[in-house]
């Protein structure tokens, strides 16, 4: 090896600690990057492989009765690929006594060969019985799930049966069931047979050939396939196309990534920050041996090429340090989000072009990042370098200025000469401030998203004012309902709404995916709106206030305009008053109790409660069972028994997620930011030993030296805690709404976090005590003369 | 014996932030090759600004250098750092050595950067130089762990690396014992002996150098020469 290499490298050995953070800046930039790149990688590779992998439906026909004969006829339209009859049932699974959870039951022509939303049986076998069915995999966070276990079913309004588990399967195509609070399971049609189920219109499923997920090509061959069954005197009820190609959680994912994506980029920031001040301070420490090599003959070109191979070097150790712990930390976070979205990562390979980026971005971005300083610091001349004694004349507080600050303050010398030696490297104040400014941002940012999403979330909740809310399958004689529900001493409050589900209808458009439409009750105290605009429903049958999943899904609706809604078959326009903020909902309808007036079936009757319990928390469980025992007594045909509490806690199981996330972010940013403190201020002193040197030969004391230095740690702490405060209102405002907005579709309750600003000026104090204590002991460990020796 | 260095109108002046300051005023001399001068002065004469002119540390603001007819007062940074590589050796007062490398890798460095040496010769050269000092045994010991007396002989061995004609002397012997600088002074006369054309830099009025010429300054000028 060349001699110059070898300096370099001793160089670097001798000062551990300071290769180490330069190791380490690198290590973390690279870390950030390949955690991302790994997650979104193997999340695009597994997405294919999933959700793709089982067919999904092009489009869906809901029609009202259709002959064997007919669907064979359809099967052979030029174009479509499969088509199939899926219907899906609501029910009840009692999971223990008077504990029930609402299941899924999808009705499939052939359990053993199903090829349009396909699943895949991991073990146990098909049903062969009308008493078996499959359940999904995910399912086993809400009930004992093991093969043979047998459940007593119900399907409101016609009975109770057991079905045994005869399978487990997986179903990428369905949100997970812990998240959705509800099972999955398909059974044969003879299920359907056996409990007498009727009234239930088929479904078909239909998968084209050719551009599987081109709207255009779908909504073209739906209206051709529409027009051949209506030829043939089917009756379409309604038509369906979802997103083609989107998993219903993918916007969770995007925004998942959004965050990743974001914070990834921030770290690589911060790192290259960190690099460029590390390497500034160690040319600056080389800037005389920089000078000698010159004397003896080294161009500026080669000393510049020998820092940057050492950088090199440095990028390709942290590399093979930072690619399989960003490689760990992605796949970890994919396995997560692939959780959320019922993946399974059967590929956890990233490709190769991934990798090669990986690597070229942890070897030659340091190298790019530090060519600047490296550069700067050859270019110095001889004689500058040589004369270069570690005792700059140079200030940049005018001195009239100073003296008038220690007029008015009251400053003592000691603090004067701190507050100067702050402000006598420019450039390199700045850098560090830009690095614990950027570190700290980000920081109090992530505590303020924090704040601000669980501030969103309780608003919800405390918007909802009910414990239970009730859906039953058909309406029931109100007067009776309410006079039952009287009777429950543990029910403090209750109100009786009305549920449907609906359709928009626009003109030569096909039929919208369905929606809630929930019927209210003039005078609602159980459920406060939260609006967004326009006003909340003064009880004319003729209005409708939209959540804000509806505008966000229709933006051509806006306030006074009129909307058309199919709901049981009944076309009702209607005029657009308001729009509220519902989190954690569907696209759903208000409409007030007059409109049921327009609808004979529904007069006199219910078929939706909402009911509050008195006491506390904990008494919930308890009332909630009398429930269930009052509804099993009553016989009333119950599809849904929602309880709020259940509900929030899967609310929170949703953002657990972003919250570990961000927790490991701050992590990551406490030693980023605080690194570059403390390399700064370690630097600052170790540069100034033969000023301090002086000091000391003079007669200034240990006690005086370290108050000297801890007073310019946290000047420059405390300024850049001032501005990271200031710039992290607009960083969390952006990130954090640019998330819910991808998220949710709605602006967050945007909440400064308290906690996070205090937190951060914690740590900065930390550690510029730390930062500055251990250099300035170590410098009073060296002698004066030696010090005034080092050069 | 031909002229090896050349002179004229030497001038530099520094702006400092109140006046200017004028180090060097108008100075002229020559030197032929092989000749060993000795500069002379008090601190702040303005001896180690010719010094700095003479090796192309730094340019004049006027005036001419001119080196085995070659004038350095015109080149530029990279082009002086070759020039300087392969036609001089520098020997400065506090050795400047680089710390992190051995005896042997110090001498060695020079013909790193300018490739005079063949690659595989340059280990061998180096071990010659250091025998030539006397240092030999010390060749893989760090410059902490040696003497003065011998750092100024590494420094020494480091400037013959490329085996230049021309060696710059600033103050070698400043930081050394009588018997370092003695055995110091031996050595300069020695290459001297050898053809080497050396300038030497000192505030010592007593130096037993056998030199052959004297430059005395004061006041950015050459009052004796």
């Amino acid at each position: 090896m060349k001699p110059s290499f070898k300096k370099v490298i001793r160089d670097l050995l001798s000062n551990k600690s300071r290769s180490f953070i330069v190791l380490l800046a690198i290590v973390i930039g690279a870390f950030g990057v390949s955690m991302m790149t790994t997650a979104y990688n193997m999340l695009g590779r597994n997405l294919s492989d999933n959700y793709l992998k089982t067919n999904p439906a092009a489009f869906t026909l809901v029609v009202d009765s259709m002959s064997d004969e007919v669907l064979q006829k359809t099967k052979l339209i030029p174009d479509i690929e499969f088509v199939e009859t899926r219907n899906k049932i609501i029910g009840r699974v009692e999971i223990n006594k008077n504990e029930f959870v609402p299941i899924w039951l999808f009705i499939v022509d052939d359990l053993s060969k199903v090829q349009i939303n396909t699943y895949r049986l991991l073990s146990g076998n098909t049903p062969s019985t009308s008493t078996e069915m499959l359940i999904e995999l995910t399912g086993n966070r809400l009930a004992d799930i093991t093969l043979g276990k047998i459940y007593p079913v119900t399907i409101p309004g016609f009975g109770t049966t057991n079905m045994e588990i005869s399978g487990i399967v997986h179903d990428p195509g369905q949100a997970p069931s812990w998240m959705e609070g509800l099972l999955y399971g398909y059974v044969s049609s003879e299920f359907v047979k056996s409990m007498h189920i009727s009234g239930i219109k088929p479904e078909l499923k239909f998968t084209i050939r050719t551009n599987k997920y081109d709207m255009p090509t779908i909504e073209k061959q739906m209206a051709k396939t529409v027009s051949f069954l209506e030829s043939n005197r089917v009756k379409i009820n309604r038509t369906e196309i979802l997103t083609p190609g989107r998993h219903i959680h993918q916007s969770q994912m995007d925004s998942l990534m959004f965050l990743l994506q974001m914070f990834g980029v921030l770290a690589l920031i911060l790192s290259c920050f960190l690099i460029i001040n590390m390497i500034m301070a160690i040319m600056a420490k080389e800037t005389r041996q920089i000078g000698v090599m010159k004397a003896i003959g080294a161009s500026t070109g080669k000393i510049t090429s020998i820092y940057i191979s050492i950088v090199f070097i440095f990028g390709f150790i942290a590399t093979l340090i930072a690619l399989p712990l960003g490689f760990m930390a992605g796949k970890g976070y994919a396995q997560f989000v692939a959780s959320m979205l019922n993946f399974e990562l059967f590929n956890q390979q990233i490709s190769h072009g991934v990798l090669i980026f990986q690597i070229t971005i942890g070897t030659i971005l340091p190298v790019l990042v530090a060519f600047v300083p490296i550069y700067r610091a050859s270019r110095i001349t001889v004689r500058e370098a040589l004369n270069d004694y570690g005792i700059s004349d140079t200030v940049s507080i005018k001195s009239a200025h100073s003296q008038r600050l220690v007029n008015k303050l009251g400053l003592s010398n000691t603090t004067l000469l701190a507050i100067r030696n702050t402000f006598r490297r420019k450039s390199r104040l700045v850098l560090t401030l830009i690095t614990l400014v950027l570190g700290g941002a980000v920081f109090i940012s992530a505590f303020n998203i924090r704040t601000s999403l669980k501030d969103t979330v309780n608003s919800r909740f405390t918007n909802q004012r009910y414990d239970i809310s009730m859906i039953l399958s058909k309406g029931v004689n109100e007067a009776d309902f309410c006079a039952a529900i009287d009777s429950l001493p543990f029910v403090s409050g209750y109100e009786t709404w009305g549920y449907a589900r609906a359709t928009r209808i626009v003109q030569g458009k096909p039929e919208s995916e369905l929606m809630d439409l929930k019927v209210v009750p003039l005078q609602t105290k159980l459920f406060v709106p939260e609006i967004m605009s326009g006003k909340w429903l003064s009880g004319n049958a003729n209005e409708v206030v939209l959540n804000h999943i509806f505008q966000a899904k229709y933006p051509d609706v806006s306030l006074g305009s009129e909307i058309t809604l199919k709901v049981n078959g009944q076309i009702q326009t209607l005029k657009v008053v308001g729009c509220i903020r519902e989190l954690f909902s569907g696209v759903t309808v208000y409409v007030s109790k007059s409109l049921l007036t327009q609808w004979p079936q529904m007069q006199g009757k219910t078929n939706s409660t909402l009911i509050s319990f008195g006491g506390s928390n904990s008494d919930i469980l308890e009332y909630s069972d009398k429930l269930e025992q009052w509804i099993k007594a009553k016989n009333y045909p119950v599809i849904l028994v929602f309880r709020k509490d259940q509900y929030k806690e899967r609310v929170v199981d949703h953002l657990v997620v972003i919250t570990t996330m961000l927790i490991m972010v701050t992590f990551l940013l406490i030693i980023v930011g605080g690194l570059g403190l403390i390399t700064t201020m370690g630097i600052n002193i170790v540069e100034r030993l033969r000023e301090l040197s002086i000091l000391r030969a003079i007669g200034v004391n240990n006690r005086k030296l370290y108050q000297l230095t801890l007073t310019e740690g946290f000047l420059i702490g405390l300024m850049s805690w001032t501005i990271a405060v200031v710039v992290s209102i607009p960083v969390s405002y952006y990130l954090g709404n640019k998330f819910f907005e991808i998220f949710f579709e709605t602006t967050l309750n945007f909440d400064v976090s308290f906690a996070g600003i205090l937190v951060w000026l914690a740590i900065i104090v930390v550690f510029s005590t730390v930062a500055v204590l251990i250099p300035a002991r170590n410098t009073n460990k060296i002698s004066i003369r030696e010090g005034l020796c080092y050069e | 014996m031909s002229t090896f260095i050349e002179v004229k109108n030497l001038t530099k002046t520094f702006n400092g932030s109140d006046k200017r300051f004028t180090a060097l005023n108008g100075v002229s001399f020559s030197i032929k090759k092989g000749e060993l001068v000795l500069i002379t002065g008090k601190s702040g004469c303005g001896k180690s600004t010719l010094l700095n002119m003479l090796s192309g540390i730094d340019q004049p603001t006027e005036g001419e250098v001119m080196i085995e007819q070659v004038p350095i007062h015109k080149f530029k940074g990279s082009q002086l750092a070759e020039w300087r590589g392969r036609n001089l050796g520098i020997v400065f007062q506090f050795f400047q050595l680089m710390p992190t490398l051995t005896v042997l890798e110090n001498v060695m460095l020079p013909m790193e950067f300018t490739n005079c040496i063949a690659q595989g010769q340059q280990k061998s050269r180096a071990i010659e130089l250091l025998e030539h000092m006397n240092i030999d045994a010390l060749a893989n010991n760090f410059p902490a762990t040696i003497s003065g007396g011998e750092k100024q002989r590494v420094a020494i061995a480091r400037a013959l690396a490329n085996n230049p004609n021309f060696i710059i002397a600033d103050e070698p012997t400043g930081n050394l014992d009588s018997a370092n600088t003695a055995s110091i002074h031996q050595l300069f006369n020695s290459l001297s002996d050898e053809g080497k054309t050396i300038v030497y830099v000192t505030h010592e009025k007593d130096t037993a150098l056998r030199y052959s010429r004297k430059i005395e300054m004061v006041d950015g000028k050459i009052i004796n020469q």
